[in-house]
């Protein structure tokens, strides 16, 4: 009866981690729609807002978590724990909707805000009748995204000690570990079986019909399903006056950072991401010490810094970077080839994509204890492994979806004109796919800065698995494990300095490049 | 009197399956010959499925049953010797005006770099656009993208031109001066294609260049019938035998 109690004890976990999951997206819906709003109807709030979400996406959510912590135990010591889970996937989730939110509220045509001005529409009509139908579409694509990076978090978010407090919340993630240091190779199986099934489910049952029921129609539509039908009845009518095109999940998710990308002026908001990392990091610490004077802070922030050596955080930033870039280079040199051969032959078009969604929702940190004790020989080949996991898919949907863009009339040309594949793919493909491929490189690289955090140092009770060499994000762990709260503060911000820093210097300049070397014009956001 | 035919499309049949599996009969046991040195012009209301035959004529699409025969040989895919403009100017933005024409010079590998790039140019030049060469897409109005494109559609030398309202997309003015131009390059003797389909809903448009019209039915398309237009080039819009043979067409459609 082994078997029972163990399956028994999965499915609760699994479904302790969903409503710890559902409870983060809603939260995530309803603030983007709050804040995004706000952002792109007041002109004012859009210059504040704007750039603190961009600085906020950028810095690794697991980062978020001994602050997190800390902030809610005081709040509450009970429920701390959860709020701080819940709080950490809702970190995960929610700026991708946010930024749906905002970019397709910009879009909302002025005729219709016109109309609502001059029918008298107070602020919760125009939320019922405008704001919400024309930011649906955008947010429902958004969900499985959200969902999909909010899982791989969401095992870290459950078991994190922060100094002597250990705090364990029951769900998939305390589950499997538990599972993997006692050798339980069927609950480990059965947890990942579960894990997969309640994805699959989760996306054909919620995600799917939502997006179907919010989209607006570009086919003749037959009849709905029952399940579709429901879901038109409360978003429909209006939902269907902004056109989208369907993208793969995925694909949406950090497309914002191409369209700020473009809003801002690299050294205006490197200065005022900085800006905002040096306040704001001794507002967290002036919160955290319970309103200690702020130059001790200062002091502090200071000495801890020389207390870690510039010389460490440099060469820890150093080898962080060389593994983002290791992963980001991987993920595109088969993410190219294979998106080619999915978008331009129909013998793949269906079924890959499909395997590829299934295998992409297995978050690469229940499997990792998994491996962790196999590869423990070999500890950067397994940090590799675990960082590739943490952002190939992000550059294989983008660039799918960017192969998937190329027009059917430029597809039509290439074969009237005879073009030889190399041609093809040389001439067309993968100019049309450029900024597709560089956006799925942004995200790649903010999903890998992420997954380094766990994947320079994880630890799973008794096991510590963690790379020779130094990392910004083993840096972060050992410093968070010790309690060390300065610490952790200080390296957090140099990572995501750095990040901001690649942003701006970087990505931005390769994208302007490409985009002017193109000739393509940018209607606003995507194609 | 018995005319050859350059190209002939014999019982074509096709029909596309949404994605709900609900399928839609576009065409229907279709003819439709195209004689040598001949002006046709196709037309038929809006979704009657003028280009899905125009695309099975090109051999981009194959039908679902009947065969395309160029001189009495079935064709299996796109050729050059049969050459297609598209409704919208379809170049490609990242390459230049010069270099979008090369690309249909591409697949013959006789050719010399420098003969094809003077080949390209004397075409560009016919379709009034030397000095542009080195210009991006986006750089040009509507009109002058039209005007690439039947550069890069002629440069191969097509025994047929196959046109999908080309002259949609762009200003009526801009329409105007095209369609004089593609008029008056059909009057050049040396210059290919020696047969033209034009495919429109423009009636009046399809009565100004053809020497002869198709009518489609809508859908799925048959050919309703056909109307023979006997008159010198080029030819006013204003005058009462104009009106004619518009008339007639707009009865057969109807």
């Amino acid at each position: 009866m082994d078997f029972a109690v163990t399956l028994v004890t999965v499915a609760a976990a699994l479904g302790a981690s969903w409503l710890r999951m559902g409870a983060a997206l809603l939260i995530s819906v309803g603030f983007s729609l709050v804040v995004g709003v706000a952002a792109a109807t007041n002109r004012y709030l859009e210059r504040i807002i704007i750039p603190i979400l961009d600085i906020l996406q950028s810095i690794p959510i697991l980062g978020f978590f001994p602050l997190a912590l800390a902030f809610f135990y005081r709040l509450s010591p009970i429920i701390g724990g959860e709020l701080a889970a819940v709080f950490l996937v809702f970190t995960s989730q929610v700026w991708n909707i946010t930024f749906a939110v905002y970019e397709s509220t910009k879009v909302i045509s002025t005729e219709l805000l016109d109309t609502a001005r001059a029918l008298r529409m107070n602020l919760l009509d125009r939320f019922r009748y405008i704001y919400v139908p024309a930011t649906f579409p955008r947010i429902s694509q958004n969900l499985q995204p959200s969902w999909a990076n909010g899982i791989f978090f969401l095992v870290g978010s459950e078991i994190i000690s922060f100094g002597e407090e250990e705090v364990k919340l029951f769900g998939l993630g305390t589950v499997v570990s538990e599972f993997t240091v006692n050798g339980d190779i069927i609950g480990v199986s059965l947890t990942l079986i579960l894990l997969v099934v309640a994805t699959v489910a989760t996306n054909l049952l919620v995600f799917t019909p939502l997006i179907e029921a919010t989209q607006p129609r570009w086919r003749p539509v037959g009849r709905l399903t029952s399940l579709v039908y429901p879901f038109r009845r409360l978003f429909g009518g209006a939902v269907r006056t902004v056109r989208i095109q369907p993208l793969l999940a995925f694909a949406e998710y950090h497309t914002p950072v191409t369209g700020l990308v473009k809003k801002l002026s690299p050294l205006s908001s490197i200065a005022r991401g900085l800006a905002f990392f040096v306040t704001g990091g001794f507002v967290l610490g002036l919160i955290l010490s319970g309103g200690e004077a702020l130059l001790a802070r200062i002091a502090l922030f200071a000495s801890t810094l020389n207390q870690i050596g510039v010389e460490t955080l440099g060469l820890a930033t150093f080898y962080s970077l060389l593994r983002v870039s290791a992963a980001v280079c991987f993920a595109l040199a088969w993410s190219i080839p294979a998106s080619i051969l999915i978008a331009h032959s129909k013998r793949f078009s269906t079924t890959l994509p499909a395997l590829f969604q299934v295998i992409a929702s297995i978050p690469a940190t229940i499997v990792y204890p998994i491996f962790a004790n196999v590869l423990a020989d070999a500890p950067e080949l397994r940090a590799f492994i675990l960082v590739v996991a943490a952002s190939q898919w992000y550059v294989f949907f983008q660039v799918l979806a960017g192969m998937r863009g190329v027009p059917v009339v430029e597809e039509d040309v290439s074969r009237l004109l005879g073009l030889s594949f190399v041609d093809r793919v040389r001439l067309v493909y993968l100019p049309r796919a450029l900024p597709a491929i560089i956006t799925g490189c942004i995200t790649a690289a903010g999903g890998a800065w992420n997954g380094l955090v766990v994947a320079e140092r994880l630890v799973l009770s008794n096991v510590v698995a963690e790379t020779e060499l130094p990392g910004l994000g083993k840096l972060l762990s050992i410093y968070t494990y010790e309690g060390n709260l300065a610490a952790s503060v200080v390296v957090m911000t140099v990572m995501a300095s750095v990040i901001v820093l690649m942003n701006r210097l970087f990505w931005k300049a390769l994208y302007d490049y490409a985009v002017s070397k193109l000739k393509i014009e940018e209607t606003g956001q995507g194609r | 009197m018995q005319r050859e035919s350059i190209l002939r499309a014999v019982d074509i049949s096709h029909s596309y399956r949404t994605k709900k599996g609900i399928e839609i009969e576009v065409l229907k046991n279709l003819s439709v010959d195209l004689y040598y040195g001949e002006f046709l012009g196709i037309v038929g209301q809006s979704g009657s499925g003028k280009s899905t035959l125009l695309k099975i004529m090109a051999g981009l699409v194959k039908p679902v049953s009947g065969v395309v025969l160029y001189k009495g040989k079935a064709i299996n895919g796109p050729t050059p010797a049969i050459s297609l403009v598209f409704q919208e100017p379809a170049l490609f933005p990242w390459l230049t005006v010069l270099e979008n024409v090369m690309l249909a010079l591409r697949r013959f590998k006789d050719h010399s770099k420098q003969e094809m790039v003077e080949r390209a140019l004397s075409y560009l030049d016919m379709v009034g656009l030397s000095g542009f060469e080195n210009s991006y897409p986006g750089e040009l109005s509507g009109g002058m993208k039209q005007r690439v494109v039947l550069a890069r559609a002629l440069v191969t030398n097509p025994d047929i031109l196959l046109m999908d309202e080309p002259f949609s997309n762009v200003d009526p003015l801009t329409a105007v001066s095209l369609r004089r131009e593609v008029d008056m390059l059909r009057q050049h003797e040396s210059l290919p294609p020696t047969s033209v389909i034009l495919v429109s809903h423009n009636v009046e448009e399809i009565v100004e260049l053809s020497d002869r019209v198709a009518v489609l039915t809508s859908r799925p398309a048959r050919v309703a019938g056909e109307i023979t237009i006997n008159m010198p080039k080029p030819r006013d819009r204003r005058s009462p035998q104009f009106y004619e043979h518009v008339d007639a067409i707009f009865t057969l459609m109807s």
